[in-house]
């Protein structure tokens, strides 16, 4: 499948860094960009931090909105620890994003 | 087994030379890494005042640290040397195969352990000078119901880094215990001053997830220490005089955490709004 991808292609080095997290989220607009609606396997990874969740995907959710997000990004093979942990940082920015600058 | 902020003060560090001198005639894992980082990145020695502590200290590989990418997941209670550079999370990993392959904790509270320490080692590599790698020791006491994991850097402090991304920086309030606060990103965020150096999210998930295990946790950065234990909470200064940072976790064993729960509750404590699982 070509819209099929495993993060550790989408970020070969680090999974653990905010940087990182940045450049993956550049990554994985453009291949929404490229294939509209894409697949992520998140190969079950257990040691993503909370910065690299933040800037990786829910910053993303956040950007596209949580409709379109689900339209165009599929997650799969979520370790419960990152699922829990995704679900608590979104809840926690939505909460906040008031008060954010934009 | 009791754990207390007064074992880092089993060390006399003479702030003007570093020199180290070790009182403790009982090591742990917190005191390899600092020894250790003083005898690999500094041309100093530690003393020791108890001939048998320093035989257990030899035993942990004090001198020379095992590389982290020697260890077979088995290797605890010895001085392990983190990569130069925090280049993919095999180092978590292998630091998790040591649980792992000991049956410590369950899965689910493994998990969490595993995301905690991925944010401070990311925080450790943020703020730690490149070519001096942060030092972990991992030890299990299987008299007792805990596991320490310690690490220690000679990098530039929590305060300095607090005071690289927070334009009004508090002078009075303790920054090991700022660091554990939620929201210090989003105020960062107001500030559009946050860039991409801190998230401000993983020790506060530390510090709940050793209060919800009922374990210990101490932050010793120079002079200043936080210490939460199961019944306490405490920040102070040490006069420790420790040139960067020393993290103590002490996990208990016999409390596993749910991770859905745990991430769960402590969203909503923060908030007290409803809790939407999206993901």
């Amino acid at each position: 499948m070509m819209n099929f991808f495993k993060l550790s292609d989408i970020s070969a080095n680090t999974l653990v860094g905010r940087d990182v997290g940045k450049e993956t989220r550049e990554k994985i607009k453009s291949l929404i960009k490229q294939y509209h609606n894409i697949t992520i396997d998140m190969e079950n990874k257990a040691s993503l931090s909370p910065s690299f969740v933040d800037e990786a995907i829910v910053m993303l959710v956040l950007e596209y909105g949580k409709v379109n997000f689900s339209k165009q990004v599929k997650l799969v093979n979520l370790n419960n620890g990152t699922k829990s942990l995704m679900n608590a940082i979104l809840n926690d920015k939505l909460s906040k994003k008031p008060n954010k600058t934009e | 087994m009791n754990f207390s902020i007064n074992d880092l003060k089993e060390f006399q560090i003479d702030s003007k030379t570093d020199k180290l001198t070790c009182t403790t005639s009982f090591v742990k894992p917190v005191h390899i890494v600092m020894m250790a980082s003083i005898e690999n990145y500094t041309d100093k020695n530690t003393s020791f005042t108890n001939e048998t502590a320093l035989q257990y200290a030899i035993n942990m590989n004090f001198k020379n640290p095992l590389e982290i990418d020697t260890i077979d997941g088995l290797n605890h209670s010895k001085a392990i040397k983190l990569r130069n550079q925090f280049d993919d999370d095999g180092q978590v990993n292998k630091i998790m195969d040591i649980f792992h392959n000991n049956d410590y904790l369950d899965k689910d509270t493994n998990e969490i352990v595993s995301i905690i320490l991925a944010e401070i080692f990311q925080n450790f590599y943020a703020h730690a000078n490149n070519k001096q790698a942060p030092i972990c020791c991992v030890q299990d006491w299987p008299a007792s119901d805990y596991i320490e994991i310690a690490i220690a850097d000679r990098g530039i402090g929590i305060k300095a880094s607090l005071k690289d991304i927070l334009k009004d920086y508090p002078e009075d309030i303790n920054p090991c215990k700022i660091a554990c606060v939620s929201g210090i990103s989003c105020s960062l965020d107001k500030e559009s001053s946050i860039g991409t150096k801190h998230s401000g999210y993983g020790l506060y998930f530390t510090k709940r997830f050793i209060e919800e295990n009922k374990g210990y946790l101490y932050l010793a950065s120079y002079n200043d220490c936080y210490e939460i234990t199961p019944n306490s909470e405490f920040d102070n200064k040490l006069e420790l005089g420790w040139k960067g940072t020393v993290v103590r976790l002490i996990i208990n064993k016999t409390n596993f955490l749910d991770c859905e729960s745990f991430f769960q509750t402590i969203t909503k404590e923060q908030e007290g709004d409803d809790y939407d699982e999206f993901f």
